[in-house]
């Protein structure tokens, strides 16, 4: 990629005054995937001073920052198992080190291994201008105009769990599974290899008919009915010593 | 644009295009063990500590980097040598061109959790590639090493 | 004593600590920095090509097309001259083959005016149709080099008008007439997939004038003499204003054994006289560089209802991609490295056609050949035991190859001419297959278990034999001075890749000289400076490379009682690495060469020695695995591997240990998880190590490397070779592994969790 400049603002109405205001103006997370582009980027506006980081729990409530690093939500101690346990295959702790939840989840990779947990846990995204939008929505929808996501949310689930298919231990999840037990049972499916969905339903004893419910698709590296298959195991596996599912 | 970085505990200001990236200014300036792998942060031979954090300096910007601390395995000659006799005495640092990043990772992890059990040290490490020797020698001389250094 | 000892590599301390040490570390600050514009196409004709707004911009020095660099066709193979490969390959060429191929270079002192300057430059295309799937390549009618008057040294059966590199046929006794008298005959189809070898450092070359106007290369090479007189002999320069310089190297196999940016840079600099530099992309060492050869193998075998094997035939359909290097040598090596290992045999067939393709060419890879024609070898090994209800390790004890013993293959079949008849001086394959049986636990575990998870677990074995060196080929030479103070300059053309053949060298002369190894400063792979020697494959360096490290010592030591004859003046003279003794005088070694440099009858004491072999004793090996399958998904974890090899004297314990456990990582890897995908149009898929993933420390399990006892009496201190022989078994092992564990024969690399798990799901077999 080429960049024609950069700033680092110090405050965040600053940050998005350059946004708006220089035509393709790139708002920089972790930087991770800078080298995979090919293009050249008139302004590349760095968020890494505006204190976006940071995981703040309140009661149920839980507000992590966009700036956080997965490697700091990974060794966090008060966050969800799904979520710290999404992170340990990622690349390796370097990538880890520097890639944020923020550009995890602006980027909309159907990949994801952090995605589906956030959908698991029905994340709320806000931010600077637009205000808030359900995570859901923005994966269908994206953003009306461009903005910066400063941080997100979501009510602490009661117990919730991530197990990813993958050939290789760092390598993209063939397919991904996060369930969430609140009122009733989230499961979401990324990498299906389509963009992560989500279904919801109160009984226990549905759960592992639940992917009955999901589309698969098929590309270069497997199957639908094959990813249906390991979706299955998945869940299985997260189901193990079932109980306290209950 | 003026950049100023603290490596190895010296001062150095010059100029850097916006999309410089740290792997090759500090080849630049002369850290050699700072090497080139893969362009897309997944093979470790970049790694390099930057305020106190493991990062891959092949897509870390330069700028980004202004008035940071970096550390590379020039800096930590001593404590690279320590680990090293371990590998050494395997056989296993083998071509070497991974080594500078392994030992950068092999220190980060040692600062973060100075009496790692192997199986840690695998999983911070599993991001570090090495297609020469099949990783268990690498696994035998950490184990060496954490043994000598904790009794 | 020096051999048989775990010494460090004597450049690894210096590895670890960052020390500059690789080609990128020594270019020159102010080298051009040169870079390919590539093909977009899989096979197409340029109709045009305009560099002049590339050349237009002023940090841009030197754009190279077709139209400006030297008309000539060559091999781009490193290996024995003249090359068994077609010379099918042009610096540049009109017609671009295979998308990554070359188009056009570009020089400049800015990394991102050449970047400009690449996009400045317009390329016309007339495109063409491509040929993707091998086995529709023979007599296509689409030719990929039929325009070009390509040609080979010698025979090699190349035919460019049927899209044919290369072909061969052999056949020992009538394999038909005897499968007829066989009880059974069992004929399957298997494929190997085109593997990557990531090694850690991309291809990177540097070139410059030096101050006697030489045209200097320093490249990250397998074979700096070929570079030599490959580049001098192409771009018209006599080859004594050439140096090549190799100095270490960020791992090679096999990848690094021909030409890459060589011609690029060189070119560079010889128009502009100054200093330039590439460094490959991630990219284009996938999608330019090499792969391994993808190969269909059709194996037939006749044996007896006792389990006496009578018969093998084997007929290969080897993909070359777009150029022919390594082409019939990789094709040969197929049959020549697996057949003899069943050598009781009455009659053994063996055929092979190797194609063109519009994808990225196939080269030389660590294990050419023999990893390919073992999976298809040793896994009808098992499938024959099957069939006859026969214990598979009994079939192999009973047919293997024996001490004592031939095979006419070694005479008829050898490096794209005949071979060297050879007999078997050393091998312990009974005793390997013991080895490994106990360490595995084989008779409790064989054939499969289910656990108490529902996974399933079984085990799976396969031998392997290779070679060391090519007979009557390769050839390596080193010269050994005494030094003042006593100590050696241990001189050789060997060049080590990163597998510590420097070290080992440097423990052979040791041996001899009968000093310590850190007496012996090793300095390799430098044209100017070093003697000649082929390079860094076929797994030639122990045996080739160390023998004439051992005639060097040993002629260094008639030089050392020689000189002291004459210095001393008399024949009573003895040399034992400390002192020389002369009747009742003696002197240290130390103050002896001080005098000889300072003071008196000075004289520079200098030795000697090359080699080439008559023989390439294989080394041998048995590998066996324990694999645990998911039968939900398909999974398949290599929980661990237990091998052992015979390579005759282990000249360093530590670095044979590496070089087997890296190897069988290799293996497993390609077993498993790689493959390079092209899509239909011709572009590779998995172009970067996000999407090209080879295993990482969390993928594999214990590995249990055992040495047998063995010395091989024609070898350096009875050492063989042991670089490649450790990549071979897993593909086969695995697979049997897979069979016992749960009926399903996987006869296609990579075994892919999805395939194993549709077989388990539709109960059958995928080919």
């Amino acid at each position: 990629m080429r960049i024609r400049d950069y700033v680092k603002p110090g405050d965040l109405s600053h940050a998005y005054e350059r946004l708006v205001g220089t035509k393709g103006a790139v708002v920089m997370g972790g930087g991770i995937f800078l080298r995979l582009q090919n293009r050249t980027v008139p302004l590349m506006i760095d968020l890494a001073d505006l204190g976006l980081d940071g995981v703040n729990i309140t009661g149920d409530r839980v507000e992590i920052g966009a700036m956080t690093t997965l490697r700091q939500i990974e060794k966090h101690i008060g966050l969800p198992e799904a979520l710290t346990g999404a992170m340990k295959q990622i690349a390796g702790v370097s990538v880890r080190n520097m890639a944020t939840i923020g550009g995890s989840v602006m980027g909309r990779y159907p990949f994801s291994d952090v995605i589906p947990v956030l959908l698991s846990f029905d994340t709320t995204l806000h931010f600077h201008s637009s205000g808030d939008m359900a995570l859901l929505e923005y994966l269908e929808n994206g953003l009306p105009c461009c903005d910066i996501l400063t941080h997100l949310t979501f009510n602490m689930p009661e117990k919730s769990a991530y197990k990813a298919y993958k050939s290789i231990y760092t390598d993209f999840a063939l397919v991904n599974v996060s369930v969430a037990k609140k009122d009733g049972y989230c499961v979401s499916i990324g990498a299906r290899p389509g963009h992560s969905k989500c279904v919801q339903v109160e009984n226990v004893d549905e759960v592992l008919g639940l992917v009955e419910r999901f589309e698969f698709g098929t590309d270069h590296r497997a199957s639908a009915e094959y990813r249906k298959a390991l979706a299955q195991a998945l869940l299985e596996d997260i189901w193990e010593g079932g109980e306290s599912w209950k | 644009m003026e950049v100023t970085l603290i490596i190895n505990g010296d001062h150095f200001g010059f100029s850097a295009e916006p999309d410089e990236v740290l792997l090759d200014t500090l080849r630049k300036l002369g850290f050699k063990s700072v090497k080139r792998g893969c362009d897309t942060t997944s093979c470790g031979m970049c790694h390099i500590i930057v305020d106190g954090q493991l990062v891959p300096s092949c897509s870390y910007l330069t700028v980004r980097a202004n008035r940071k601390k970096i550390v590379t395995v020039e800096g930590v000659q001593e404590k690279v040598r320590a680990i090293a006799e371990f590998m050494t005495a395997e056989g296993v640092e083998q071509c070497g061109y991974c080594s500078p990043g392994h030992m950068m990772s092999l220190i980060a992890l040692f600062e973060e959790n100075p009496k790692p059990t192997i199986d840690e040290v695998k999983h911070y490490l599993a991001g570090n590639m090495c297609r020469c020797s099949g990783f268990e020698g690498q696994h035998r001389a950490i184990a060496a090493y954490l043994e000598v250094e904790q009794s | 004593m020096s051999v048989n000892k775990s010494i460090p590599k004597v450049d690894g301390m210096g590895l670890v600590l960052g020390k500059p040490a690789y080609t990128d570390d020594f270019a020159p600050r102010d080298a051009l920095i040169v870079k390919v514009l590539r093909s977009p196409h899989a096979h197409a004709e340029i109709t045009s090509i305009d560099t002049s707004k590339a050349l237009m911009i002023p940090e841009i020095k030197c754009v190279l097309t077709h139209l400006n660099v030297p008309d000539v066709i060559f091999s781009r193979a490193g290996q024995g001259y003249p090359e068994p490969s077609p010379y099918d390959a042009k610096i540049l060429d009109k017609t671009v083959r295979y998308m990554g191929d070359a188009v056009a270079v570009v020089a400049g002192t800015s990394e991102h005016m050449v970047d400009l300057a690449m996009s400045q430059i317009k390329v016309k295309y007339e495109v063409k149709d491509a040929i993707i799937d091998f086995e529709t390549a023979l007599d296509h009618e689409t030719l990929i080099h039929a325009n070009e008057n390509t040609f080979s040294m010698f025979p090699i059966g190349h035919d460019a008008k049927r899209n044919l590199a290369a072909s061969y046929e052999m056949m020992i006794g009538d394999v038909p007439k005897t499968l007829e008298s066989c009880d059974v005959v069992h004929r399957a189809t298997y494929y190997t997939q085109a593997q990557s070898h990531a090694m850690a450092e991309p291809h990177n070359v540097t070139a410059y004038y030096d101050v006697q106007d030489r045209l200097t290369i320093m490249s990250s090479t397998q074979t700096p003499f070929h570079v030599r007189r490959i580049i001098a002999r192409n771009l018209g320069v006599d080859l004594s204003k050439v140096r090549v310089i190799k100095p270490r190297i960020g791992g090679g196999f096999g990848g690094k054994q021909a030409i890459h940016g060589e011609f690029y840079v060189a070119l560079v600099t010889k128009i502009t006289g100054k200093p330039a530099k590439m460094i490959y992309t991630r990219k284009e060492v996938f999608e330019s560089t090499y792969t391994r050869h993808a190969m269909r193998i059709d194996l037939t075998v006749g044996a007896m209802k006792d389990g006496t094997i009578k018969a093998l035939d084997m007929e290969v359909l080897s993909n070359t991609g777009a150029y022919g290097e390594h082409a019939l040598t990789v094709l040969m090596v197929t049959g020549a490295k697996n057949l003899p290992l069943y050598n009781h045999v009455e009659s053994v067939g063996f055929k092979g056609n190797v194609v063109y393709t519009n994808t990225t060419p196939a080269g030389a890879f660590r294990g050419y050949g023999a990893i390919q024609g073992n999976f298809a070898l040793e896994s009808i090994i098992d499938e024959l035991a099957a069939k006859l209800e026969m214990d598979p390790v009994e079939i192999r004890t009973m047919n293997m190859i024996k001490e004592g013993e031939t095979s006419e293959i070694f005479e008829v079949m050898g490096e794209g001419k005949e071979g060297m008849a050879m007999m078997i001086e050393s091998c312990k394959l009974d005793q390997c297959i013991e080895n490994v049986m106990k360490s595995i636990q084989w008779k409790e575990k064989y054939p499969m278990r289910v656990m108490p998870d529902g996974k399933i677990r079984g085990v799976g074995m396969a031998l392997a034999m290779q070679g060391s060196g090519i007979p009557g080929i390769d050839m390596a030479s080193a010269i050994i001075k005494l030094n003042d103070d006593g100590f050696f300059s241990l001189v050789v053309g060997a060049t080590d890749i990163g597998t510590g053949s420097d070290t080992i060298l440097a423990q052979m002369a040791a041996e001899t000289l009968n000093v310590p190894v850190d007496q012996i400063i090793v300095y390799s792979s430098d044209t100017d400076l070093t003697p000649f020697d082929t390079g860094a494959y076929a797994s030639s360096t122990t045996y080739v490379s160390g023998h004439s490290v051992r005639i060097a010592a040993e002629n260094m030591v008639e030089v050392i009682l020689d000189k002291a004859r004459r210095f001393f003046g008399t024949e009573d003279v003895s040399y034992d690495g400390k002192t020389v003794r002369a009747g009742s005088q003696e002197m240290t070694l130390k103050a002896f060469s001080t005098v000889l440099y300072y003071s008196e009858q000075q004289e520079q004491l200098v030795s000697s020695g090359s080699f080439v072999g008559e023989k390439a004793p294989p080394p041998y090996m048995a590998g066996a695995c324990e694999v645990e399958i998911d039968p939900r998904t398909g999974r398949i974890e290599v929980l661990e591997y237990h091998a052992s090899v015979d390579c005759g004297t282990v000249v360093n314990p530590n670095l044979a240990r590496i070089q087997v456990e890296g190897a069988l990582l290799q293996g497993i890897g390609m077993t498993l998880y790689e493959e390079a995908i092209y899509r239909n149009n011709g572009r590779l898929y998995n172009n970067s190590f996000l999407t090209y993933k080879v295993p990482t420390r969390m993928d594999v399990g214990p590995m249990h490397i055992n040495f047998v006892d063995s010395f091989e009496p024609s070898g350096p201190f009875g050492a063989k070779s042991v670089g490649e022989i450790g990549i071979d078994t897993p593909p086969a092992a695995i697979a049997n592994a897979v069979y016992n564990a749960t009926g399903m024969r996987i006869r296609k690399l990579p075994i892919r969790s999805e395939d194993l798990w549709e077989m388990m799901n539709k109960k059958q077999t995928l080919i």
